[in-house]
């Protein structure tokens, strides 16, 4: 006991030997404090009688307000209702009624109640929205998918069979089409693009592999509306190459190579396809492959003429982009212990963070405002695997969601919409 | 006691010896020392306004401290609301914590919860008695000393306490 008393003790003293007190903190900090005027302990009491009064009086107003509509439900339920046409929602899965997607407006209002239909819906748990909420799909992840789409109010769109070759996809800005990669047996990776209940339409090959290797191609950006998708390739762990290719004529327009000695941790793109940032590989975990050889910074360029526009530590990891390009989802080392997170959104060109997150919580998923500031966030347990396990399926992970945090740039800060899981 | 120059140098005479130890224990908990700085001041502000609470005969140390500990709470918890410029983050100094069978006792105590790592603090470092401990933690002498066990073990599994 006694030396673990002393390696404590030298632990802490190591802690605040860096940091001492500042002299004078004494004589400041009395004298600060004495010169406050005391509040007259009866107005006190009387301050805080008139608050819980208005206190009361603004609750039962608003329940007069909000009961009205409500429809009788089981249980604690709260049915909002249809969700309304034109309005981008953000849907999160109801804990206590899982075949229910509550969906909210970007200001954090619930807006509509989409019941999934049990003999129509399989897996409610696996159903996902479309970026703007428009639509949903079972058995997809919100970036796009195979599985089953869903409309507005939550029913089936038939559908052609999807593509047998199908790797991945993602949805566009248009929040209509998907851009979608296949890999023929022959390790042909090719590119197109899908209406939900059409068929697939191709673009463009995107690169002739002679065999599976240890690499793989996803996309980072499909732009309807820049007519682009951004390509990445993945060698081991590492980025490696990147085509940017225009949608509507398959044209390479560039294809970039990512060296070896400057390893990246990720590449994302704004949803437009304008910007890439490439997070160095220096800011991921414990791997010294990573801490050595990672890429001196962290940056941002803009696709069209490959320039960097912003550049930042290298410690600094972003996730993703905003709606609008304008803002960054970016990950940092806490500086409050290891078993920290902290996340921010941060409007790059001027490096000036609007909200932040710095807590126990780590990332699950998060998805960006359509055409918007706003990032929704949600965090929760630390995943941690089961040490072993046969098969990815095999190994399911403990990781709950908390909490889904809106960092809102316009509103200067950041609102929890409660603890639900996503449907994103 | 009254508001006037007396009422400082009693203020002062109560409170002063245990700044220091105030600042320490913000800087444990917040890890920055303006912060910790600005959470002491912002301590000794309620303190002063709460001086009644603190009845004849009470130690001030630890009722003082857990204003502190408070006060560094309501701080965390509020940091993510604000709006913050980003300073030029300084590389991490991410390494393995494993070290043959003991993990590193500074990497250990920055991986432990909050709470377990104030409650070290107190007892190993300030050197406070369990009371004390108990009171800053709210929490009874048994309570606190239990938690000091607990977080203890978690830093050296096996540990027999006294």
């Amino acid at each position: 006991m006694d030396e673990l008393r002393s390696e404590i003790r030298a632990a802490f003293e190591k802690e605040q030997a860096a940091n001492p007190p500042s002299g004078g903190m004494r004589a400041n900090v009395v004298a600060a404090a004495s010169t406050q005027s005391l509040p007259a302990p009866s107005l006190q009491w009387i301050a805080v009688a008139v608050a819980a009064l208005l206190g009361l009086l603004v609750v039962a107003g608003l329940m007069s307000t909000r009961l009205g509509p409500r429809a009788s439900v089981p249980g604690n339920l709260t049915d909002y209702g249809p969700p309304p046409a034109g309005v981008p929602l953000l849907y999160v899965h109801d804990l206590n009624h899982p075949s229910w997607l509550i969906g909210f407006d970007w200001s954090r209002n619930p807006r509509g109640t989409v019941k999934l239909r049990a003999d129509l819906v399989k897996d409610p748990s696996a159903v996902t929205m479309t970026p703007d909420g428009s639509g949903f799909e079972e058995g997809g992840t919100y970036k796009g998918g195979t599985g089953t789409f869903l409309d507005r109010l939550g029913n089936p769109i038939s559908t052609e069979a999807g593509p047998t070759d199908f790797v991945g996809a993602m949805w566009a800005d248009d929040n209509q089409h998907q851009c979608v990669l296949t890999l023929s047996s022959t390790y042909v990776w090719r590119l197109g693009t899908q209406l939900p209940g059409q068929g697939l339409r191709p673009v463009a090959v995107v690169a002739r592999d002679k065999g599976i290797g240890q690499s793989g191609i996803s996309l980072a950006a499909c732009s309807f509306h820049n007519e682009v998708a951004i390509v990445l390739r993945t060698t081991i762990a590492w980025p490696a190459e990147l085509w940017v290719i225009n949608l509507s004529d398959g044209t390479v327009l560039s294809h970039h190579f990512y060296s070896a000695s400057g390893l990246l941790a990720m590449v994302v793109a704004s949803p437009d396809g304008v910007y890439v940032a490439e997070s160095s590989a220096k800011g991921r975990g414990f791997d010294s492959s990573d801490t050595l050889r990672g890429a001196a910074s962290t940056i941002i360029r803009r696709v069209s003429d490959w320039q960097v526009v912003r550049s930042l530590d290298s410690s600094v990891q972003v996730l993703g982009f905003s709606g609008d390009g304008s803002y960054v989802l970016i990950s940092t080392p806490s500086t409050s212990g290891l078993m920290q997170y902290h996340y921010s959104g941060l409007d790059w060109r001027r490096n000036i963070a609007s909200w932040s997150y710095d807590g126990e919580w780590t990332l699950y998923s998060f998805t960006a405002q359509p055409g918007g500031r706003s990032i929704a966030v949600a965090l929760g347990d630390a995943p941690i695997p089961r040490p072993v396990c046969v098969t990815p399926a095999s190994c399911p992970v403990s990781h709950s969601v908390r909490m889904i945090l809106i960092g809102d740039p316009d509103a200067s800060g950041i609102g929890n919409l409660g603890e639900y899981t996503p449907a994103w | 006691m009254n508001r006037t120059h007396s009422g400082r140098a009693d203020f002062d005479a109560l409170i002063g010896p245990h700044l220091e130890a105030a600042y320490r224990t913000a800087l444990a908990i917040l890890g920055n020392p303006d912060e910790a700085h600005d959470a002491v001041q912002e301590s000794a502000f309620k303190a002063w306004r709460k001086l009644g609470q603190l009845h004849e005969g009470n130690p001030a140390r630890p009722w003082f401290l857990a204003i502190v500990a408070n006060q560094c709470r309501s701080e965390r918890r509020g940091r993510w609301w604000s709006v913050i410029r980003l300073p030029q983050v300084e590389s991490s100094e991410r390494v393995a914590v494993a070290s043959g069978d003991r993990m590193d006792v500074s990497r250990a105590l920055a991986r432990l919860p909050r709470e377990d790592r104030l409650a070290l603090f107190l007892y190993f470092y300030l050197d406070l008695p369990m009371e004390e401990v108990g009171t800053v933690l709210g929490l009874s002498a048994a309570g606190a000393k239990t938690r000091v066990y607990r977080a203890a073990k978690k830093l050296r599994p096996g540990l027999e306490m006294d």
